[in-house]
């Protein structure tokens, strides 16, 4: 990639494009809730794997990568629904 | 009319693009030289930035790698189609054919669409990581795959999480081998082989110029070059390729 911040504009970017794809009528409230929760989860367990995005987030050390695919997938599936 | 319009520009396209990649296929024969070639520069070159040889194979042989089990794919696929495909990519599954197999749990539906995104994301992780972790294209593909096979073996096929036709699927899988065989040709035209990790930093010890360098590059001591790009569009061809062999194989057990 070209910097470390490509690699989180690429999964935000891979987010959307896999997020459009994704119907909206299995989630609600308590569906986002549970989402939320795990990839919280998920994202401090994982720390700042893949290693070369640690100095993005050094403050914070959660995956990038994660998180922006994550917003993605929410942002694509908003798309959708629109 | 407009069908078989689009069909000779379809074939067209084809093979405009079948001689560009002939042209520079016989080029790569011709002008083939093994010693010193890629491999030479690459051993002696390689342990200097790279951790170990292990590493250097896994960054500068990848591609090439990645380019075989591709093949293996697309055999895969086309023999689950032909074995048990008949009539179920024309996109006639009925709407008899909806419902799972076996009715799903209250847990199975209400975890399912949860675990969706979280495996898509990963599924996104590993894919991004690949040139530096255990992980990579294939692996990422995978593992988004197995979203599209979990929703479908809950909700069944018709009512599944992701809304992926046959047709959105062939376009996912045309951009993936179009993204590698896109860089491919970029290494090739720019170094004379097929599959050149252009942007590495072995790359000036061939002699020609930096312009690629910059292009394909990150300030990072492990730069890996055109490799997390190619992993980018393996994912999305090994994505396409399971859940077409899974469309096929849901269609055939119904039938």
């Amino acid at each position: 990639m070209i910097n470390p911040v490509g690699t989180i504009v690429i999964a935000l970017i891979l987010g959307i494009v896999f997020g459009m794809s994704i119907r909206g009528e299995y989630f609600n409230k308590k569906t986002y809730a549970t989402i939320f929760g795990f990839a919280l989860f998920i994202d401090i367990f994982m720390g700042s794997f893949p290693y070369y995005t640690w100095d993005i987030f050094v403050e914070l050390p959660v995956s990038g990568i994660f998180l922006a695919a994550m917003v993605g997938l929410f942002t694509g599936k908003a798309f959708r629904e629109r | 009319m407009k069908f078989q319009q689009s069909q000779e520009m379809r074939n067209l396209i084809a093979a405009i693009f079948v001689g560009i990649f002939s042209y520079f296929i016989i080029k790569a024969l011709t002008d083939f030289d093994i010693v010193p070639g890629v491999s030479y520069i690459y051993n002696l070159r390689g342990p200097l930035i790279a951790p170990n040889m292990i590493t250097v194979i896994l960054f500068d042989w990848r591609g090439y790698d990645t380019l075989g089990e591709a093949f293996i794919l697309i055999t895969a696929v086309l023999t689950t189609g032909i074995l048990f495909g008949r009539g179920v990519l024309g996109g006639d599954v009925s709407e008899k054919d909806s419902t799972p197999i076996r009715p799903s749990t209250i847990v199975q539906k209400v975890f399912a669409a949860p675990l969706v995104f979280i495996i898509v994301a990963f599924g996104v992780v590993i894919t991004l990581g690949g040139h530096i972790t255990p992980g990579g294209g294939f692996q990422g593909g995978s593992v988004i795959a197995t979203a599209f096979f979990l929703s479908v073996v809950v909700y069944g096929f018709k009512k599944n999480v992701f809304n992926l036709s046959h047709n959105s699927l062939e376009t996912l899988e045309g951009v993936g081998a179009l993204i590698y065989l896109c860089l491919g040709l970029v290494g090739l035209g720019l170094s004379g082989y097929y599959l050149y990790n252009v942007g590495a930093d072995l790359y000036p010890y061939l002699g020609v110029g930096d312009t690629a360098t910059r292009l394909f590059s990150y300030p990072d001591s492990t730069n890996a070059g055109i490799i997390p790009y190619l992993n980018i569009g393996i994912a999305l061809k090994v994505l396409s390729g399971f859940c077409t062999i899974i469309t096929v194989l849901w269609g055939a057990e119904k039938k």
